[in-house]
């Protein structure tokens, strides 16, 4: 129970994507337990189902993006964001997420390629370039 | 087979069960996934009645995908794996078998020609997804891979994202792996070698990952608003700010900095010591880097170019060292007279390095290049062809015995059209072994803007005692005129022989 615990404070804290703020008051790590996990689990794999029935529903998409992010299974959400990406490929906030994932895969090229890609985009959200930058620095300091 | 068709069995009473199963499958055409998002024109063939790939269509065991200039798509797959197609690409699911209360089962994709991203999912966690093309089979396990095939010759590049492994394999046999992210391994024909495993350059990298992303104005098939806006505003997936808290600098992070943080000294000593930290090492095989900060230049042949670009070739890889009984030679000599805007030497990694003036410690040395790489190619006023002579060296791996080789370049740059026509490096003598030639297939672009440079550019050649060998070439065009050319080149036949090393020449 206490590595459960330590595992989803680590997760948290990593923090690769945040969750709507409904999400988050849910989502406390120090309430993460094993039957939460169970939970969402199931949560995943229902809403996988729903994926696969009605691949353009991109809230269904993020919405299994956002659990297989929870359950720490980063090489699941990476392909749903890129399939937004796909339905909308100028989405700096997409790119900058993908990039994150890719980091928290140690796939620093990869994920280096996506934050330039929202440093060299055009009307970028001041936060939005302001992270991707930051991600930049911390690949830097680690080549 | 009985084994097969049970998965098979197990699938489709699965996929009944959840109504995943479109109401027109039979038992004979099972599903594999669903189209996940397609720009148009992509078309699925099935016993050669074709259809347009529509969005939310599922995708049927055997059949065929194809799309052209301006298709691309991504196949959603029950086991949670996703392939995105990229343009002018050709595909056929051979094989898919999926127990989904095993996660087990069997997934075998067949190109011949494409760009494509296969991202894993439950199969790839238990055993290779396998993916075949005219030249070559790779091997995927638990994890993202880039795989492009080329129209013509079946000319296979894979690189590796992420995961467990990569691996691979030619027509007989012969197999390469590779389990560091961001390497790629190559293959030119079905009985050629599988290439060393080499870090794929940033360019390249980028060139594939824009080959598979959606274009701008398309939506892959998607109806409604899926603006920028409305996606934040449905999902908050926004990033936490404790993710982002390194200090930040001028310098964009645009580039690779493996030589940012060391001290660097000049000295006129061949081999001068040097912050080990610097080069980058890779575990399965020699890399190039490509840098734009300092090193420093050290031997008695360096001009003093004023510039920050250089290019250095990495030292041996561990495994590279430890395969050798020798690894202290005798430091070679050679001055290229009409390199006038770049210049090599050695740098010693190791600053206990035991070495003297008259040797060097193939175990810590590197020859490097440094140079003032040409800018704006396509503004300079050059036309014609103009061809280079030059020299090469490089450290060298044969059998257990390590040495310094050096041979000749040769080299033609088509200016009109921006194009390294030809290079090749021949009479490659030294640790060993005895005129070696290798050579670029083909012509390859050099940057019109910006530096003049071309990457990961392949040689192959096949060579009397060595066998086949190949690898790949980095380098740019050097002076304000392009009056020279320089750069690394990383070649090995796959088994006993693998060298690396620099290159440069003048008009």
């Amino acid at each position: 129970m206490f590595n459960e615990i330590k595992k989803y404070k680590s997760d948290f804290r990593k923090s690769i994507c945040a969750f709507a703020i409904t999400s988050i008051v849910a989502f406390s790590p120090g309430m993460l337990v094993a039957e939460d996990n169970e939970i969402i689990k199931q949560d995943f794999e229902k809403t996988f189902q729903q994926m696969l029935a009605n691949p353009a529903d991109i809230d269904v998409t993020l919405r299994y993006a956002e659990l297989a992010v929870k359950l720490e299974d980063y090489e699941a959400a990476i392909p749903a964001l890129e399939r937004i990406l796909f339905f909308n490929p100028s989405s700096k906030k997409v790119r900058l997420d993908l990039g994150i994932l890719y980091y928290n895969l140690d796939s620093y090229d990869v994920a280096k390629d996506y934050f330039m890609s929202v440093k060299n985009g055009n009307n970028v959200p001041e936060d939005i370039m302001k992270k991707a930058d930051g991600y930049l620095n911390k690949l830097k300091a680690k080549s | 087979m009985r084994r097969i068709n049970k998965f098979i069995a197990t699938s489709l009473l699965t996929l009944a069960a959840t109504g995943i199963f479109p109401a027109d499958s039979s038992a004979s055409t099972p599903n594999v996934g669903v189209v996940g998002a397609v720009n148009p024109a992509a078309m699925a063939e099935l016993d050669k009645n074709r259809r347009v790939l529509e969005l939310g269509k599922e995708v049927i065991f055997n059949e065929r995908i194809i799309t052209n200039a301006d298709g691309n798509a991504q196949i959603l797959f029950i086991d949670k794996s996703a392939l995105t197609v990229g343009p002018n690409s050709d595909l056929v699911i051979d094989k898919f078998v999926y127990d989904p209360k095993k996660s087990t089962g069997d997934l075998v994709i067949n190109s011949t020609k494409g760009a494509f991203r296969f991202v894993g999912g439950a199969l790839s966690k238990k055993k290779p997804v396998i993916f075949k093309t005219p030249v070559a089979t790779i091997g995927i396990r638990g994890g993202i891979a880039i795989v492009n095939v080329d129209a013509q010759t079946g000319a296979t590049n894979a690189t590796f994202v992420y995961g467990v492994e990569m691996t691979m394999q030619n027509a007989n046999g012969d197999i390469q792996k590779t389990t560091q992210p961001g390497f790629g391994i190559s293959l030119l024909t079905p009985t050629s070698l599988p290439t060393v495993p080499v870090k794929v350059d940033t360019q390249v990298l980028t060139q594939q990952m824009n080959t598979l992303a959606g274009k701008e104005g398309t939506s892959a098939g998607a109806v409604g608003d899926v603006s920028d806006k409305s996606l934040s505003d449905t999902s908050a997936l926004t990033v936490s700010e404790d993710t982002t808290t390194e200090t930040t600098d001028d310098n964009g992070g645009g580039e690779t900095a493996a030589a940012e943080t060391s001290t660097t000294t000049e000295t006129t000593e061949a081999a001068t010591s040097e912050d080990s930290g610097t080069i980058t090492e890779s575990t399965t095989a020699a890399t190039t880097v490509v840098d734009n900060s300092s090193v420093a230049k050290s031997a008695t042949e360096l001009q003093t170019p004023s510039t920050t670009k250089n290019f250095i070739a990495t030292k041996f890889s561990a495994a590279q060292v430890a395969a050798v009984t020798n690894s202290v030679v005798a430091r070679p000599q050679f001055i290229c007279t009409d390199c006038e805007f770049v210049s090599w030497g050695m740098w010693d990694t190791n600053s206990n390095a035991a070495t003297s003036s008259n040797s060097i410690d193939l175990k810590t040395a590197v020859p490097v290049i440094r140079g003032d790489v040409t800018q704006n190619l396509g503004q300079l006023a050059r036309t014609g062809n103009v061809n280079y002579t030059g020299k090469a060296i490089g450290n060298i791996v044969y059998g257990a015995t390590a040495g310094m080789g050096t041979g000749d370049l040769l080299a033609t740059v088509d200016m009109d059209n921006r194009l390294l026509s030809s290079l090749s490096i021949s009479n490659f003598t030294g640790g060993g072994v005895s005129n070696v030639t290798f050579a670029t297939t083909g012509p390859s672009s050099i940057a019109a803007s910006g530096g003049a440079t071309f990457n990961n550019v392949f040689v192959d050649n096949f060579d009397g005692t060595l066998g086949y060998i190949s690898g790949t070439v980095n380098g740019a065009l050097f002076g304000p005129n392009a009056q020279n050319i320089g750069g690394t080149f990383n070649v090995s036949n796959g088994s006993n022989f693998s060298s690396t090393g620099v290159y440069l020449g003048g008009e």
